[in-house]
């Protein structure tokens, strides 16, 4: 089996050459919010490298007849791909795996090149352009024209191999397709799950038409028909869902109505969005100070601070990387009274038969390492008051098993037995509360069907009696 | 072509890595990958295989791929 990496820089190069800047690959502070968690490979990046790979195996130049991708998983930055390619006469299908699951399966037929013909595809380094905006009422017909083209030199920098037997026209129509799915339709909040293309020989034509034929609201699943004189196919997208807005600090005022929290400092640790961004606010409209740690999104903690702010709050950013062991600890301006932990990664189900070692690592980095960094830290440096409130949020999985969500629950119930600990040792000094929480409406849990409560909900009778009490 | 025919296609192109028969008996459970989101795309793609026209909301209510080609081929 071939392998290869696909990074960031990388990622960029493709967005070059085929137009697709989809946020979703190149932003990671942006992805954070998104289905994936993280910044993840093009999918036809992805096919264009397994491509690379089958060409190794010819020794003359070659055109594809027709052409078939799933894209079932995401290939994360910097993950290992691996291809497998199983040749049945004329049928090809490469299979491309990654971290233990199969992320992408391509199947296609191919002939030899025996007349070389003039090139239909232009040549264009893209800039970058923001993706278009659609929603859901809007996207049954939409439809447009792309022009095709490649840029030779980067296309050779990122396949080799493919680039010197591969026909350019096709190349170009392969890189269209990702810029009509990411840029134009459905474009910023896409999700590439399908491609089907049919090449005849003859036909002159420049551009690729696209419209969409068919949506399912329910899946958000679009129909995208791509049509010129020499390429007929089909494209399945889907139209993710819109990242989770909180409730509003004005709002939140209003829930609490008391002062209970004046004259606590209250640091939240993944504060800048779901939960952690309501936790913020409880602490804030309860009239505590309160400081927001951010790993990547600064923007978003200044946001959110300038929220509170605005309403009459007080509160400041810190920036706290717990997987990086970065603590901006000189921006911490009081001793703190309440540490509110929501630091988490993408939480992602295991669908093997087997634990995922990565998957369990990383939930411990989290939620047990980088808890255990925070306190370590406020306390070498004495920025702990003397008597401390940890709220740290476990999970109802802990108790009550979900397929495919042990490694979260392993991890968070670590989690509650280190602070059980830290409890026992410094007794009445130290107040812990770690509520088993259900599954709530955020950004994590975007794409989950059905009603789930919202975070103000949940968090709003257990963080209120913590300053009521103070 | 005969419309269980036009579901062979379809499943094999949506579930290349498939290698059991499909009958009429066949059901999603026993297709891997075969869930909400592929079952969509499969249905996308007996539209633009048989060239009907397929009910999405009757299409998540059958049991098995008798059921689907009954439901085709009623319309």
């Amino acid at each position: 089996m071939s392998t290869f990496v696909i990074g960031i820089e990388e990622s960029r190069k493709f967005a070059c050459l085929s137009g697709d800047f989809n946020c979703q690959h190149l932003d990671e502070v942006q992805a954070r919010r998104l289905p994936f968690g993280r910044t993840v490979v093009h999918g036809l990046h992805t096919l264009l490298c397994a491509l690379d790979v089958f060409a190794q195996t010819r020794t003359s130049a070659f055109r594809l007849r027709k052409i078939r991708a799933s894209f079932t998983g995401p290939v994360y930055q910097g993950d290992v791909a691996a291809v497998a390619i199983q040749e049945n006469g004329d049928n090809i299908t490469l299979t491309v795996l990654s971290n233990g699951r199969t992320v992408s399966i391509i199947n296609f037929s191919v002939q030899t090149v025996v007349s070389e013909q003039e090139s239909r595809a232009g040549t264009a380094v893209y800039r970058f352009s923001p993706a278009t905006l659609i929603d859901a009422q809007e996207i049954l017909g939409y439809s447009g024209v792309e022009p095709l083209a490649t840029d030779a030199d980067i296309a050779k920098s990122l396949f080799p191999n493919l680039f010197s037997t591969f026909d350019k026209d096709q190349t170009s129509v392969l890189l269209a397709s990702t810029n009509i799915v990411g840029m134009k339709c459905p474009g910023e909040r896409s999700i590439f799950k399908y491609l089907s293309i049919a090449f005849s020989e003859e036909g002159n034509d420049r551009t690729l038409a696209y419209k969409v034929d068919r949506f399912e609201p329910i899946s958000s699943m679009a129909s995208i028909s791509l049509s010129n004189d020499w390429v007929k196919g089909s494209i399945h997208a889907i139209l993710r869902a819109i990242p989770v807005s909180q409730t509003s600090y004005e709002d939140v005022l209003q829930a609490i109505g008391t002062q209970e929290g004046r004259g606590r400092h209250v640091l939240i640790v993944g504060g800048t969005r779901g939960m952690g961004e309501i936790a913020t606010k409880i602490a804030a409209a309860s009239g505590a100070d309160v400081t927001i740690g951010y790993a990547l999104g600064r923007d978003d903690a200044i946001r959110v601070a300038d929220e509170i702010s605005a309403g009459g709050g007080n509160a400041m950013c810190c920036k706290i990387d717990v997987r990086e062991e970065i603590f901006d600890i000189d921006a911490m301006k009081s001793p703190v009274t309440d540490m509110y932990y929501f630091a988490s990664p993408k939480i992602i189900m295991n669908n093997k038969e087997y634990i995922d070692k990565e998957l369990l690592r990383n939930y411990i980095d989290f939620y047990l390492f980088g808890l255990d960094f925070v306190i370590d830290i406020l306390t070498k440096r004495e920025l702990l008051a003397y008597n401390v409130n940890i709220f740290m949020p476990s999970s109802v999985f802990v108790d009550q098993p979900k397929d495919g969500a042990f490694e979260y629950a392993a991890a968070k119930s670590m989690a509650e037995i280190y602070l059980s600990y830290l409890s026992s040792k410094h007794g009445q000094r130290l107040s812990v509360t770690m509520p088993r929480l259900p599954m709530t409406r955020t950004d994590q849990t975007s794409n989950v069907e059905g009603h789930l409560p919202s975070a103000i909900d949940i968090l709003l009778p257990l963080l209120s009696p913590l300053h009521a009490a103070m | 072509m005969p419309t269980i025919d036009a579901v062979k296609e379809a499943i094999a192109t949506l579930f290349p890595l498939h290698t059991g028969e499909i009958s009429n008996s066949t059901t999603a459970a026993d297709v891997d990958g075969w869930d909400s989101v592929a079952h969509v795309q499969l249905m996308f793609l007996l539209e633009e295989i048989s060239g009907k026209s397929i009910d999405l909301a009757k299409s998540v209510e059958i049991e098995n791929v008798g059921d689907l080609v009954n439901l085709i081929e009623a319309d």
